[in-house]
């Protein structure tokens, strides 16, 4: 900002012209309406299950008393997992001094929000009283950690918000004051949401700040989330869940996951929205080395989680164990741990697993691995109880999702993925202000250069 | 007994379950007369027993049972009258309906005995009923004098027990060679003292030490039964009294108060602090941010005034 | 007093056919008091638990009400009470007889068990036997520390039971128990209309609800009138013993026996003791059993967990 006195006045606005142009949120084209109109079509679908299972019960699902929780929770964990992006593109980079993160910022935030969102949406899915929701503020138990995760995923959503907002507020006044031929309620949203925004140096200062510290706030909050939500598991008995990797192996696989997931919206803005300018090789290049090193933590937490409990082959464990090792869930669990995980690693070691859509695809794997990664951490566990399962109807013992739980599932990841739509119709992907901003710090440093 | 409430359990006195027998002689237990049909008799057998509670509290117990399906089973809500000596109306004792395990049960008149010689006979009765045939039960006892004294010397604790009977004369005789079993009551039933009973020595006595290792209530107490069981001649005679000798039951409502597995009100108290201490320093930061936004906002209004004016 | 055979009496004597409840001493006397009573100036004699006549006025005398204990109640437990089940392994010969009375008492469909009779094996040389298993009503149950709404609690007599009017059915506590003893309604549970109009109670655990948690109560609305739950009194063979801690005995209907000798004499252990949960059921170890080891139809597939 200091720079900006130096700065020719027209030259400025010529340089933001074409910024703010490029990046203001433009109408869905025929392909955006498409994909609106299918994701909208598998969330009303999933709502039509959903009331059929809140009738009905979760009798209409596969669970039952011994695999009592599914995929539902799994999915739970997924969402929780990829909400963690936002913090590490906002948060840890940020304070990291990572400059080139800036066109990330917002993708991320918007990830994060709309997946945590849909994280609390998936825990009351999964209740078998959802009308009794309430309880769990009114009747509160402070010893119960679904009682932490209460608390700590609603402070997350809201330090999120915060997060995706705050950043967004000069782009809304940019908004409010550039953008012409919008409708008279999106003009006036903008208006409402940019509180009254005129860059007065001031107000400039305390957005720097408020950013600066929720920056701060959210890493032990992230953190916090997600270790309380291994703790779901790990804070039970149950063989495969006993274990005290929990927090760190849920945490590090998270931000792998969110990383994979940045990278592949960035893939998709970018082509879709034409912003080669914005997110560059450079970019992906960076990203890339974060997702190898993330990789990298992961492989060591996977290490200690699979490798310790089978070396020693406690006889709880080992029915678990020597099934995802060479029992039923062996096809699944080897193809995680090699197309999830050793896979994208290797590519992105060489140059050209570097480029944009190799690395898109390898995003690909990496979300896919870990959604089914987080399916292999919840259900195999309870299909081996203490006791033997005697007595019980086949499908019992060998969970497997129905039709309409998979719908309902799908429904959650169409969902998650047209709030993430939506926000990217109304706001800029890429925060306006901010490259501007960057821009002209640039073009200072070369000219005094 | 106007209206039968839901009364709140009084939970605090211990409430004890007890048989209560109207003890008048006029039991009213009594069925107006019933209707009866002629067709479909079952077949139903009395067994009858006798039991003498502290020596003075006679116990007529009349199991009636009819053949379901081939078994034997209690039959509910059966008249069952008793007599002394006879059958006959004058000597009607009363009359009890049996209860859901098919017992009858009444506590004979106190007083009445007393003149009637060393030996009674009792019967019960199921006439002119509905469901069943015509049936008779008798039982002879003869008259006995059960006691049992509680005794504490030199912390030991003895029991004694001494069993007399009477002669045609009202002379009485000690009964020697008879078992005595020592119990103390406990919620399901009778704690034995000893692997087993005691018998009774020529001047019809025994003498047992009571163990010093048993709990009893809060105060310490606990009931003592002394028992004979189906005695050729005295049929069941039982004495209990309760005496505190029991180890006092310590209950300490602090102990594992606060603990993870507590209610939500006994949370532990560094659970309590942790979190809200969390939560009150995450949330104050979270507040400070919204109040900034709020400054953003006065500020643009600021600007926004100085600019038009 | 036959002349007072009217209709007030008649309903009384119909509900309580001459068993009432009274307590034996004054203090518990009081308790009855606390209720308005007329007093009727009629005394009845009464013979107190420790065999003892007590007279008082007709018109405490009150037929044994079933007594519904409202989901508030059911919080507090008996008071001076611990209970604890022994299960002696030697003499269960898979009868089943268990399984079915708590069946049929907690209206449970059949995919619903509340107590399971399992075939264990330690090992390959070790002999099979049966199991019944059950809440074990643990001491520091891993299930009601999870709990995040107060659904399912310890109370002060040892028993943990659940509040279907307060569970969301979140299902953590399933999870949480290494026994496998909570079930889930799935879907609206079927009964008989009676049944379902039937006022719930925790300590019935009847009528179950749709989207809760529930499990082996220790039957405690038995349990307060002096009876044994009803897995106890139904099995013919004298497998379960059941009684009060504080009171050091047990009972199986037959004998009853100091619970510290039973254990110490027979070796009781407790299923899995090092999870540290402090089960309140504990089990005699199979020996010179009276049965001997038969299989059923359903065991021979499942029991890979213990068999190396």
């Amino acid at each position: 900002m200091k720079t900006k006195a130096h700065t020719p006045l027209e030259q400025k606005n010529a340089h933001s012209d074409t910024i703010s142009r490029d990046l203001m949120p433009r109408p869905f084209g025929r392909l955006g309406l498409i994909w609106v109109a299918s994701l909208v079509f598998i969330c009303a679908v999933g709502l039509f299950f959903y009331i059929d299972q809140v009738r009905n019960g979760l009798g209409i699902t596969a669970m039952r008393d011994y695999s009592t929780w599914g995929i539902y929770i799994a999915n739970f964990v997924f969402f929780v997992a990829i909400s963690l992006v936002g913090s590490l593109i906002s948060a840890i980079l940020k304070l990291s001094g990572a400059r080139w993160r800036t066109p990330l910022t917002r993708i991320s935030e918007m990830i994060a929000v709309s997946s945590i969102i849909f994280a609390a949406i998936v825990i009351v899915v999964d209740m078998g009283r959802p009308d009794r929701f309430l309880n769990v503020v009114f009747h509160a138990r402070i010893q119960s950690p679904i009682t932490w995760d209460v608390i700590v995923i609603s402070t997350y959503l809201v330090i999120s918000l915060l997060l995706l907002y705050l950043p967004l507020i000069p782009d809304l006044a940019l908004m409010r004051d550039q953008f012409k031929g919008i409708p008279g309620w999106q003009h006036k949203l903008y208006k409402m949401l940019a509180l009254g925004w005129n860059n007065h140096p001031e107000q400039e200062k305390i957005l720097r700040r408020s950013e600066r510290i929720l920056a701060i706030l959210i890493i032990p909050v992230a953190f916090g989330i997600h270790t309380v939500t291994s703790w779901l598991f790990a804070t039970t008995l149950r063989p495969g869940w006993d274990s005290t990797n929990f927090g760190p192996y849920f945490v590090s696989g998270a931000f792998m996951v969110g990383a994979g997931g940045v990278i592949a919206a960035m893939y998709i803005f970018r082509t879709f929205y034409k912003l080669e300018h914005y997110i560059t090789l450079k970019h992906f290049n960076y990203m890339a080395r974060l997702l190898v090193l993330l990789s990298l933590v992961y492989l060591y937490f996977n290490i200690n989680e699979y490798f310790v409990p089978a070396y020693k082959m406690k006889a709880q464990e080992s029915a678990h164990l020597k099934e995802l090792f060479y029992g039923s869930y062996a096809p699944l669990f080897w193809g995680v741990q090699v197309f999830g995980m050793i896979i994208p690693l290797i590519v992105l070691l060489f140059k050209w697993g570097r480029k944009p859509l190799p690395m898109f695809v390898v995003s690909i794997f990496v979300i896919v691995g870990a959604w089914f990664k987080r399916f292999l951490i919840v259900i195999p566990t309870l299909g081996h109880p203490y006791i033997p399962m005697t007595r019980v109807p086949e499908s019992w013992q060998h969970y497997f999702p129905t039709f309409k739980e998979w719908w309902i599932t799908a429904a959650t990841l169409a969902g998650a993925l047209l709030i993430v739509t939506i926000l990217t119709r109304l706001f800029p992907i890429i925060p306006v202000a901010e490259t501007i901003e960057e821009a002209e710090v640039a073009e200072a440093e070369n000219r005094t250069s | 007994m106007k209206k039968i409430k839901n009364i709140r359990y009084p939970g605090k006195y211990g409430l004890l379950w007890v048989i209560a027998l109207f003890c008048t002689g006029t039991i009213a237990f009594a069925q107006s007369g019933s209707d009866t049909t002629d067709t479909g008799m079952a077949e139903v057998s009395i067994e009858l027993k006798y039991t003498e509670a502290n020596n003075k509290t006679k116990i007529l117990e009349a199991a009636v049972k009819t053949k379901v399906e081939g078994s034997w089973q209690g039959a509910n809500g059966v008249a069952v009258q008793f007599y002394r000596n006879e059958a006959a109306p004058e000597q009607l004792l009363g009359t009890v309906t049996s209860d859901n395990n098919g017992v009858a049960r009444m506590i004979l008149p106190e007083g009445e005995e007393k003149n009637a010689g060393p030996e009674y006979t009792y019967i019960a009765a199921i006439k002119n009923n509905e469901r069943f045939e015509d049936t008779e039960e008798e039982i002879t006892v003869a008259e006995s004098a059960f006691e049992m004294t509680l005794v504490e010397e030199d912390s030991v604790r003895q029991v004694h027990i001494s069993l007399q009977t009477s002669d045609a004369d009202g002379q009485e005789i000690p009964v020697g060679e008879v078992e005595v079993s020592l119990f103390v009551k406990r919620m399901f039933g009778l704690l034995p003292i000893s692997d087993d009973p005691e018998t009774t020595d020529e001047n019809g006595e025994v003498m047992a030490e009571f163990p010093a290792d048993l709990p009893g209530d809060t105060a310490g107490n606990l009931v003592i039964v002394a028992r004979i069981e189906d005695h050729e001649r005295f049929g069941n005679l039982e004495f209990s009294r309760k005496i505190n000798w029991g180890i006092p039951l310590v209950i300490d409502p602090e102990k594992d108060k606060r603990q993870l597995w507590s209610s939500r009100a006994n949370a532990p108290v560094y659970l309590i602090v942790m979190v809200n201490s969390m939560l009150v320093g995450i949330w104050g930061v979270i507040l400070y941010i919204v109040f900034q936004t709020y400054k953003i906002v006065k500020l643009g209004r600021s600007k926004a005034a100085a600019d038009t004016v | 007093m036959k002349s007072t055979d009217h209709n007030d009496r008649r309903a009384f004597l119909k509900k309580g056919l001459g068993i009432a409840a009274v307590a034996g001493s004054v203090t518990a006397l009081q308790a009855f008091q606390q209720d308005s009573v007329e007093e009727t100036g009629e005394k009845v004699r009464l013979l107190s638990p420790e065999g003892e006549i007590v007279e008082i006025d007709a018109g405490y005398l009150k037929p044994i009400p079933e007594v519904h204990i409202a989901p508030d109640q059911a919080r507090e437990g008996i008071p001076g009470r611990r209970f604890v089940m022994v299960i002696d392994l030697a003499r269960c010969k898979n009868l089943r007889k268990c399984h079915d009375a708590c069946e049929k008492m907690h209206h449970c469909g059949p995919e619903k068990e509340f107590l399971k009779v399992l075939k264990m094996q330690d090992n390959k040389l070790a002999s099979p036997f049966w199991q019944p298993t059950m809440c074990f009503h643990c001491d520091e149950p891993p299930c009601v520390k999870v709990c995040p709404v107060d659904a399912t609690y310890k109370r002060t007599d040892g028993i943990v039971l659940i509040d279907t009017d307060r569970c969301i059915g979140c299902r953590f506590c399933m999870v949480a128990c290494p026994y496998s003893a909570r079930t889930f309604d799935w879907s609206e549970p079927a009964f008989p209309l009676e049944v379902a109009h039937q006022h719930y109670s925790p300590e019935t655990s009847v009528p179950a609800k749709k989207g809760t948690v529930s499990k082996c109560d220790f039957c405690p609305d038995v349990v307060r009138k002096g009876e044994m739950p009803h897995c106890v009194s139904a099995c013919p063979n004298g497998v379960f013993y059941f009684g009060d801690e504080n009171e050091d005995a047990v009972s199986n209907g037959e004998e009853t026996v100091r619970l510290s000798e039973l254990l110490r004499d027979r070796a009781g252990y407790r299923f899995l003791e090092d999870l540290g949960t402090k089960p309140r059921v504990y089990y005699l170890p199979p020996v010179n059993r009276l049965f001997p080891f038969e299989d059923d139809e359903f065991s021979n597939k499942t029991d890979h967990d213990h068999e190396n």
